[in-house]
């Protein structure tokens, strides 16, 4: 029997807010932005379908239509390098695994097509909201990066690094071996205002699964999907924090190299922003100067180290430099 | 006589030698003598003063640094990130 929900959720980022919408027509069970869907029976195909447009007060209108067809399903991976530009039809085209996906610039208009054995929740997260967060938002001087923040006296450090490069471990590891409060683990948000703003964005977080339990057992967060290492749920009150964020660590961990040897070198801001620009999707958008231009602002601001390592990263290392920063 | 392509496909930070494809993301990590020499195209400096400007900083033979001004050049046409001004 099909249902169909629809939720509001309002985030607050720096002086604009991003009101997203969803409206759903799917199967099965479903709980607004919980994209918990059991297909395996059914194997539907499913077209999601996002829209942003302009409110009057300057917020951004998102939501996602979720369709269900009768078609075959196959897992699909997301990749942004997939992306490429259709210049006769002035189209972004998605291809990666079995999903096809086209994004139209101009009307800021998104529609993919996914063909999928199961649904990861993080997965349609990150194309139905975080996608188009990331494309968008620099026009309101705000932008969003892939990455983990602690925080060790109110001053924020990020971790940035590519898939499996261990952010969600090593911030897990800072948080319980040493005074660090983890604030996040996948996504934030730097507002530019007179400081740096940060905004941990935290729904569709994955976060290592056993530390987890104290948060799923409070009603403010709803688990969304499980894997068997991580749990990725939904914040249902995103808040700003008052995290000052001051560092970066880019994580390059090499996966041949002596184990316990963690290397933390400087880099220059010039560098630091290849670096970033590696580690980031750098999918294109009518604001992609501006995101650029974001990026240059927040390498200029911050300070940051390249953390080289193998095996485990050292973590006393790690957090006696923290310490150095923090205390000036 | 040379400029950049146009800002709606290309974005050149010259300060961090880095070029952006704007219709697809993708990013070009530019060395200090490629900067150098994309610098001095743009700017719409002769191959010799851009040679000069690298032997003067760099101990590389001259005929090296004419062919990489030459293969350099011919890159950055190829892939459209500088066209030539009319």
């Amino acid at each position: 029997m099909n249902t169909i929900q629809r939720e509001t959720i309002r985030y607050d980022i720096a002086n604009f807010s991003i009101n997203l919408k969803a409206s759903a027509s799917i199967h099965s069970q479903m709980q607004p932005f919980c994209y918990r869907i059991n297909m395996k029976s059914e194997k539907p195909r499913l077209d999601i379908e996002i829209i942003t447009d302009c409110e009057k007060d300057g917020s951004i209108l998102l939501w996602a239509k979720i369709q269900e067809k009768k078609e075959t399903f196959n897992r699909f991976e997301l990749k942004a390098y997939n992306l490429f530009f259709d210049k006769e039809f002035d189209c972004y085209y998605f291809v990666g695994g079995n999903l096809l996906g086209k994004y139209d610039r101009f009307n800021e208009k998104a529609v993919w097509y996914i063909n999928e054995e199961k649904f990861y929740a993080r997965n349609i997260f990150h194309i139905c909201i975080l996608d188009i967060l990331c494309l968008s938002s620099p026009k309101y001087e705000s932008a969003f990066y892939h990455g983990a923040v602690v925080s060790l006296n109110s001053t924020g450090f990020m971790f940035i690094g590519n898939s499996g490069s261990g952010k969600s471990t090593i911030t897990q590891k800072l948080s319980i071996q040493t005074p660090c409060k983890k604030i996040c683990d996948d996504v934030f948000s730097i507002a530019f205002k007179d400081t740096l703003q940060l905004y941990p964005i935290n729904s569709g977080n994955g976060y290592i699964k056993n530390s987890m339990n104290d948060f799923l057992n409070t009603s403010e967060y709803v688990k969304l999907y499980e894997t068997s290492s991580k749990i990725y749920f939904l914040d249902n009150s995103p808040k700003p924090t008052n995290v000052q964020p001051k560092h970066v660590f880019l994580l390059d961990r090499k996966v041949n190299g002596d184990l316990d040897n963690t290397i933390i070198q400087e880099i220059k801001p010039d560098e630091l922003i290849k670096l970033i620009l590696s580690r980031q999707a750098n999918v294109p958008s009518k604001f992609t100067k501006e995101r650029y231009r974001l990026l240059k602002k927040f390498c200029s601001t911050i300070s940051a180290n390249l953390v080289v390592y193998s095996g485990d990263c050292n973590i006393n290392s790690l957090y006696k430099r923290m310490c150095q920063i923090s205390e000036g | 006589m040379y400029k950049l392509a146009s800002e709606q496909e290309f974005e050149y930070d010259r300060e961090s030698a880095v070029i952006i494809d704007l219709n697809n993301g993708e990013f070009f990590e530019l060395n200090e003598v490629a900067n150098i020499i994309l610098s001095g195209l743009i700017e719409n400096k002769s191959i010799i003063e851009i040679q000069n400007e690298i032997t003067a900083e760099y101990d590389i033979p001259e005929d090296t640094v004419l062919n990489d001004i030459k293969s350099f050049e011919s890159q950055m046409i190829k892939k459209g990130v500088i066209v030539v001004q009319s």
